[in-house]
């Protein structure tokens, strides 16, 4: 008997406390993302120079060079962590819901690596003029052929998935897509090489408006979407067969799911690299503390993966500053810790498959 | 309500089941007995749609399975399966809370209807508990719960699909169990076919047995009919001995 059964089930009483409460953080970080960084701002100031940005008064009192910084360089940056962290930490959590399977992490089961191949691919081969375009799009093909492949070798006879085949796909894909990426440096020009190098290695050192608007909007779709699709997917954790008895068109969603998150890892990716951890890390700690219901993960996911991944790319400046760390190294500083403990957790469970 | 017409499962060109004709009525309590690989659990697979059957139809209150809509379906078909794969830390209630994904609920009407067929199945006491850290008798009479929730908009009589709801169960709750399912029958005409392993079980609550061997209907009828010691000895190879309690009910040893 397991001392399990007699521990409530997860804190009580969190619920009403949880919006207010992330909302205060989310401010919080995107205030300290403004201030903090290789040059610190006051932050009483900084606080009026947004105020002033969006009321069109005239408070505060940084210089130009201040204002200069935090409009051209950190406010973007803030922007697409928010929006890339949310995006990942909800493709992690409906990929999780999907395999029905906690450990299905699209960084470890091979689909950011897939996505991460479709993007090296175009930024390599395909003109640079056309790079806003074909990126993302090469991303989300690499990202959906790898999930497709994935679930079909992952797919058991009794109609889950095994999460052996899964961590095994995800070594073989990653293996496979880092050795043609290494390919593609090798017969990149000088300019490819650059814009490759700096993107593999996980940074939001590139936002820029394109790359803003388009995982603010994809984020606002899957947001959406996901949410539609919430109590169905709490259905399909039950199994594929129960869930079809519950009237779920279970195919269709299948698809869809795996479509929609394959844009929305693409998107990711093409936008600031890999960055890892986040879309395992995040749906746990959010499950930990809420429960599996995904009406209430997915937002939370993606609210705790916006701040998650600001506060690691506040980290990235600020730890090394003047010089800058790609912000994939320090979420996989965290996240990969982290994946070591869910595997002694469960190890006793993933032994026996 | 339901009515089976030459339902012919195959599997790797391997007969699993035929059944030329069999139906119910609502308010029927069917048991499906029958020894290990006799294409039971194939028969409510196949009933639920989870196996495509190679031939044949099966009728719902007049129609055709296939043209159900998906939704309206769910409202008049639940499936009890055998054992569940949720691993995910649901808490019970959570759980039995799914049962309402097809219908068209409030909160309130959840909640209330989540508490009603949590006592009913002898499982509220632990609806806060994690689903994850229950016995296995448990989250079956869990997912009883689930289902029969599921159920509880049907606008004409639902078919309850019970894959062996006692085999995880202890003898009390075996009895309880069967208890409840009997009166959905007859109080609010639930129609329900389920699998049972102990014949006396089969004799004392259902209305009719339905006797598989090898994939075919063998014998149908009332329990009395169908259960004899011959016929006993003929599909198990057991001889059991037959007592009589004292209201005179038959019992097979």
């Amino acid at each position: 008997m397991s001392y399990a059964k007699y521990l409530p089930a997860r804190p009580q009483g969190w619920r009403r406390g949880v919006w207010p409460m992330f909302c205060l953080l989310l401010l919080a970080s995107i205030l300290l993302s403004i201030i903090l960084g290789p040059m610190t701002l006051p932050a009483k100031q900084s606080l009026l120079s947004i105020i002033d940005q969006f009321l069109g008064s005239e408070l505060s009192q940084l210089n130009a060079f201040q204002t200069a910084i935090i409009w051209e360089l950190r406010w973007p940056r803030t922007l697409l962590a928010l929006f890339i962290g949310a995006l990942l930490a909800l493709c992690g959590a409906v990929t999780q819901g999907l395999f029905r399977n906690p450990l299905a992490d699209p960084g470890i089961i091979g689909v950011s690596s897939g996505a991460g191949l479709g993007a090296a691919i175009a930024i390599v081969l395909l003109p640079a003029s056309l790079s806003y375009l074909t990126t993302p799009v090469a991303a989300f093909l690499g990202g959906l052929i790898t999930t497709l492949l994935v679930y079909r070798l992952a797919q058991s006879q009794n109609g889950g998935t095994s999460v052996l085949i899964l961590l095994l796909a995800g070594v073989a894909i990653a293996a496979f897509s880092g050795a043609i990426i290494g390919f593609m440096t090798y017969i990149a020009n000088d300019m490819a090489l650059r814009e490759l190098t700096l993107w593999g290695m996980g940074t939001l050192n590139g936002a820029n408006s394109t790359s803003i608007w388009l995982s603010a909007m994809t984020c606002l779709c899957l947001l959406v979407f996901y949410q539609i699709q919430a109590p169905a997917l709490n259905a399909f954790l039950l199994g594929e067969a129960e869930a079809r008895h519950l009237g779920i068109h279970v195919e269709k969603l299948k698809l869809q799911l795996i479509v929609v998150t394959a844009i929305g890892v693409g998107i990711a990716v093409s936008a600031t690299g890999i960055i890892g951890f986040i879309s395992l890390v995040v749906p746990h700690l959010v499950r930990m503390t809420m429960g599996p219901d995904h009406r209430l993960l997915l937002p939370l996911s993606a609210l705790t993966g916006a701040v998650l991944l600001l506060m690691a790319d506040i980290g990235a400046r600020v730890l090394l500053a003047p010089a800058e760390l790609p912000v994939g190294l320090v979420t996989a500083l965290i996240g990969a810790p982290f994946f070591a403990f869910l595997l002694i957790q469960q190890r006793k469970r993933l032994s026996t498959l | 309500m339901l009515t089976i017409e030459n339902l012919l499962i195959q599997q790797e060109h391997r007969q699993i089941l035929n059944l030329p004709i069999a139906s119910l009525v609502s308010g029927e309590f069917i048991a499906v007995l029958g020894p290990n690989g006799a294409g039971k659990s194939s028969l409510i697979k196949a009933i639920c749609g989870e196996w495509p059957a190679s031939q044949g139809q099966i009728y719902l209150h007049g129609n055709s399975l296939e043209h159900w809509n998906r939704e309206l379906l769910a409202k008049h078909l639940g499936v009890l399966p055998q054992a569940s794969q949720l691993s995910f830390p649901f808490k019970a209630q959570e759980v039995v809370a799914i049962g309402s994904t097809p219908l068209s609920l409030s909160l309130r009407e959840i909640n209330y209807a989540v508490q009603k067929w949590m006592q009913a199945t002898d499982t509220w006491q632990f609806a806060d508990r994690l689903y994850t850290s229950l016995s296995g008798g448990e989250r079956q009479r869990v997912q009883l719960a689930r289902v029969l929730l599921q159920l509880s908009q049907a606008e004409r009589a639902p078919l309850l699909l019970l894959d062996e709801p006692t085999s995880a169960q202890d003898l009390g709750q075996q009895h309880q169990l069967l208890n409840l399912v009997k009166s959905l029958c007859q109080e609010n005409g639930f129609a329900v076919i389920s699998i049972l392993h102990d014949v006396n079980q089969a004799s004392r609550y259902a209305d009719k047995v339905w006797l598989l061997k090898q994939g075919e209907l063998v014998a149908q009828g009332s329990p009395l009919q169908v259960l004899q010691p011959e016929t006993v000895m003929k599909i198990w190879g057991y001889q059991p001995e037959l007592f009589f309690n004292s209201q005179g009910q038959q019992i097979l040893v």
